[in-house]
């Protein structure tokens, strides 16, 4: 299986999503996508707003990580393809940082996949969150 | 033995560096051993909770480390 780079540069843009839609056109044995979007949430932290998530990552390790994730998920469900992208750097409140794009030829399949996927993305990537409050100061994100 | 040790998220305010190489000396050392030494030279490194990777993979703390492994501290993660 060719290695895929995960990590983009900033926000994922609505464009760049719709433009990963519109090349699963031509492969007509897909009956069903399921998408998750991560999006900055501008939560109030003791007064404080968040504006802004700057990610950093272990990279070497993640994407060791995101090809044993690709390669547990290809065995548990019935997928035609599966895409994973996420955010490096400064992604704004209301800007989205996670990506993920499965399909399969049948609908219940795709949604178990992009559930157990997510999950383990959050669970098992080596990724930081510096939580930047509109004031410039800080805290680090922490997943539930 | 000599090892590179690479830090990410918080753990990066207490250490002040990214990466270093560290030097060992006790003989075939363990994870907790690098440790120690690392808590010595950063007090702070106490107060925080992280795991420890080697050569990318997490690893418990009686893991033996070889010359020239990799090793990360790795705080909480918050991808997504």
């Amino acid at each position: 299986m060719k290695k895929k780079n995960v990590f983009i540069k900033g926000a994922i843009t609505p464009d760049f999503i719709a433009n990963s839609i519109t090349k699963h056109q031509t492969k007509t044995t897909i009956g069903a996508h399921d998408i998750f979007l991560g999006q900055v949430r501008a939560d109030e932290i003791k007064g404080k707003t968040v504006a802004a998530i700057d990610y950093t990552a272990y990279e070497e390790m993640a994407n060791l990580k995101f090809d044993e994730i690709r390669e547990t998920t290809f065995v548990k469900f019935e997928l035609t393809c599966m895409h994973i992208y996420h955010s490096l750097g400064t992604v704004k409140a209301g800007e989205i940082c996670l990506f993920v794009f499965v399909s399969s030829p049948r609908r219940k399949e795709a949604m178990k996949a992009l559930e157990y996927l997510v999950e383990t993305i959050k669970a098992e990537s080596p990724i930081f969150g510096k939580e930047i409050f509109e004031d410039e100061t800080h805290q680090w994100k922490v997943n539930s | 033995m000599l090892v590179t040790v690479k830090y990410f998220g918080m753990v990066v305010e207490n250490t002040l560096t990214n990466s270093e190489v560290v030097a060992i000396e006790a003989l075939d050392p363990t994870i907790k051993d690098l440790e120690k030494i690392l808590q010595n030279k950063y007090p702070s490194l106490a107060n925080i909770t992280y795991n420890i990777a080697l050569n990318q993979q997490i690893q418990e703390k009686s893991t033996k480390i070889n010359d020239r492994d990799e090793l990360a501290f790795l705080p909480p993660f918050a991808g997504g």
